[in-house]
């Protein structure tokens, strides 16, 4: 024997047409037998469709927000010219460091700064460079 | 003699996705924003969050286009989205307001502070939207998919990838727990 909320789920259903005919069957005599809880499953299903009339939506310019969190996720942080600028410093860097290890004739982290055997003659890179 | 073209409108704007077509990114976001919108904010409320939650479904979306086998309609894929995403920040919500709530009647105080946040709602629409918010996360996905969007119960199923008897127990159940609450 079926309970009320197996008849009420079996009317659900059958809004969609997923009862079989012998269930929908059942169905209908419950609901001949019992009209006033079908009034309640009809109310109930009434008020609850009124979510549908609801107007809800984003703001004007969702559009352009997710469009521009998509681009900016998309781009990379170096885009190719930016890389070429960055490897061109770098390797007039690694130039300079050379120039200046090797007028310093010394290794050190003095000569990185230019500031090896810095004296009152020499107390700048600039002596190194121009030297 | 004329090339017919096989493709439906749809397969033909997921191919425009993958090529990375902007009209064709337009077109998805005009053709579903508004369903989406209906679901983030019938499943957390009119709250500055659900716009935030609304954008990261379309970006997922667009992100994850070239594993997209458009085995599931572009709208069914969306909400499928939409409801994780919701789930997910009523989850991050519950745990934030946790730290200043606990003991007895926490999770009744925890509705509240939602409520607090969800003011702007205009009053004659609100009462039956309110009541829908009180509702188990369980049972407030159904009745968005079902009275507010109008999915059919097989689809609601597809979406929250569920049995359809577990689809329909729950929607009945939701619908019954919605009247009480409005006769309170």
């Amino acid at each position: 024997m079926k309970t009320e909320e197996q008849y009420h789920i079996d009317w659900l259903a059958s809004k969609d047409r997923l009862l079989t005919s012998s269930d929908l069957a059942a169905l209908m005599i419950f609901i001949k037998e019992h009209a006033t809880i079908y009034e309640q499953w009809l109310e109930q299903e009434f008020i609850v469709s009124g979510l549908g009339s609801t107007e809800v939506a984003f703001s004007e310019n969702f559009n352009l927000k997710v469009l521009k969190s998509l681009n900016r996720n998309q781009l990379p942080i170096f885009d190719k010219s930016s890389l070429f600028v960055v490897s061109i410093g770098i390797a007039a860097s690694l130039v300079l460091m050379l120039n200046l290890f090797v007028e310093q004739n010394t290794w050190g982290f003095e000569a990185l700064l230019g500031i090896a055997d810095m004296d009152s003659n020499n107390t700048n890179l600039l002596f190194y460079i121009n030297s | 003699m004329p090339t017919v073209s096989t493709q439906n409108p749809e397969q033909t704007l997921i191919a425009a996705l993958k090529r990375g077509e902007e009209r064709a990114y337009t077109e998805v976001l005009n053709l579903h924003k508004q369903q989406i919108a209906k679901t983030v904010i019938g499943m957390l409320g009119l709250v500055p969050e659900a716009e935030d939650v609304g954008q990261e479904v379309f970006i997922r979306f667009f992100k994850s286009i070239e594993n997209f086998k458009g085995e599931a309609k572009i709208s069914t894929y969306l909400t499928r989205i939409a409801i994780n995403l919701s789930l997910n920040e009523l989850e991050r919500r519950k745990r934030k307001w946790r730290v200043f709530y606990s003991g007895d009647f926490a999770e009744e105080k925890i509705q509240k502070a939602f409520f607090a946040a969800d003011a702007d709602l205009d009053e004659n629409v609100d009462l039956l939207r309110r009541a829908t918010l009180k509702l188990d996360e369980k049972y407030r996905q159904v009745v968005v998919l079902r009275a507010s969007q109008g999915y059919s119960f097989k689809e609601i199923a597809e979406i929250i990838q569920l049995p359809i008897g577990t689809v329909l127990t729950r929607y009945s159940r939701a619908q019954k727990k919605l009247i009480e609450m409005l006769n309170k």
